[in-house]
């Protein structure tokens, strides 16, 4: 069966913008950001103000929040090169993908 | 020497000292704290050599010991700075170990009159997770002076990198934050913890250049939580006056160490306990010091 493209190019459109809001909201809430300024384009140390330490947190928080697993020496190289926002939700996607999780 | 004349605003860091020694002043003093440690390193060296040479198990508290006594001889080695107090260090360690129904006492080091409030809150039988803020690079010398001896903290990397600190920081089991990752820093928090050791972080990371406090950082709130440690939180005040950030200049000051009552991570909700952990002890930190706190909030 094939779906109709005009029908379903909206789905992981509207799963990638559930994604976005609770990255989001965590961000706000983790490092006191304010809405506003969580552009997809904006850099989350240049940007944003985060540092090193606060990356630790955001791996913590984000495995908090969508229950996926980060191994350190698996997922070091992709954690590094998340520098702004539209990598984030990349790589909160590709996380959510290769191991679907129950979420909160 | 002239007096301290000390302002309690903390909005004063950076500008003109009350009172200061020249760099060649303060070359002679950090020439002789030097050779005082020196002094201290071999001297400690012929006791923990035993422990250390032989790993008797316990090579890691004996670090541990030597890291909080270096501390507090940092302390009382700035005394040439200002008019020596000394009344009090002892009591300190005495009411500490007695618990909670000890006598309160106040406390005097050298560089500066260092005061301590509600340490009855600190239970020596039972680990616990200070918290403090961070405005010098002598802030954790004062924790020398908390007689809690067993204390391991928690660290960002760059201080592994120094010769021979680094070493004992390491076999003291100080916990590497940005390196460590989360499930192995709970697992090292409970073992210690299970031994008697108390953990200490700085959790606003890095010291604060304008002497307002930062944003906190939730690393400590979540092991805390994981680990099921009660949090102490620990104000310090007047440390960014001793050695400003951004200079190398000496100055006399007073120092408070305010400790306030212990905080059971159980008893706020279990979603996102370790934000509104961290957002309480945050509030404390603020109205202590008479500041107000920065925008956004979680939903409780």
């Amino acid at each position: 069966m094939k779906s109709d493209s005009t029908t379903s190019a909206p789905r992981p459109q509207g799963a990638s913008l559930r994604i976005r809001e609770r990255v989001h909201n965590l961000l706000v809430d983790e490092f006191e950001l304010t809405e506003s300024d969580l552009l997809a384009e904006a850099n989350l140390y240049t940007d944003l103000g985060l540092d090193s330490l606060d990356s630790v947190d955001l791996v913590v928080a984000l495995k908090e929040e969508f229950g996926f697993a980060v191994d350190r020496s698996k997922d070091e190289e992709r954690i590094r090169a998340v520098l702004t926002l539209e990598d984030l939700y990349g790589f909160v996607n590709e996380k959510m993908s290769e191991e679907p999780a129950p979420s909160g | 020497m002239a007096g301290a004349l000390i302002s309690h605003d903390a909005r004063t860091v950076g500008r003109t000292m009350d009172w200061g020694c020249s760099w060649c002043v303060n070359a002679v003093c950090l020439a002789y704290a030097l050779l005082l440690s020196i002094i201290f390193e071999t001297c400690f060296a012929l006791f923990s050599a035993v422990f250390l040479l032989l790993d008797m198990g316990r090579a890691d508290e004996v670090c541990r010991l030597h890291n909080g006594y270096y501390g507090a001889f940092m302390v009382r080695m700035f005394w040439p700075f200002v008019r020596l107090r000394r009344r009090g260090l002892e009591h300190l360690r005495r009411r500490v170990a007695g618990g909670p129904s000890a006598r309160p006492a106040p406390v005097s080091g050298l560089t500066a009159r260092s005061s301590g409030g509600g340490l009855d809150f600190v239970r020596a039988n039972r680990p616990v997770m200070m918290v403090t803020n961070h405005r010098s690079l002598f802030d954790i010398f004062f924790f020398g002076l908390v007689s809690l001896p067993n204390v391991a903290v928690l660290v960002r990397s760059w201080p592994f990198r120094i010769p021979v600190v680094g070493w004992f920081m390491r076999r003291g089991g100080y916990i590497d934050v940005e390196r460590v990752g989360f499930n192995a820093a709970v697992y090292r928090v409970e073992e210690l913890s299970r031994r008697g050791a108390s953990w200490l972080c700085f959790v606003e990371g890095h010291r604060s250049r304008d002497g307002l406090l930062q944003r906190f950082h939730s690393g400590a709130f979540r092991l805390a939580v994981a680990c099921d440690l009660p949090v102490v939180p620990v104000c310090l005040t007047g440390t960014e006056r001793l050695c400003a950030p951004g200079t190398h200049q000496f100055n006399p000051t007073k120092v408070t160490m305010k400790f306030f009552p212990e905080i059971d991570p159980a008893s706020f909700p279990v979603h996102k306990r370790a934000l509104k952990l961290r957002r309480h002890v945050e509030g404390i930190f603020r109205e202590y010091l008479g500041e107000r706190g920065r925008g956004g909030g979680i939903g409780e």
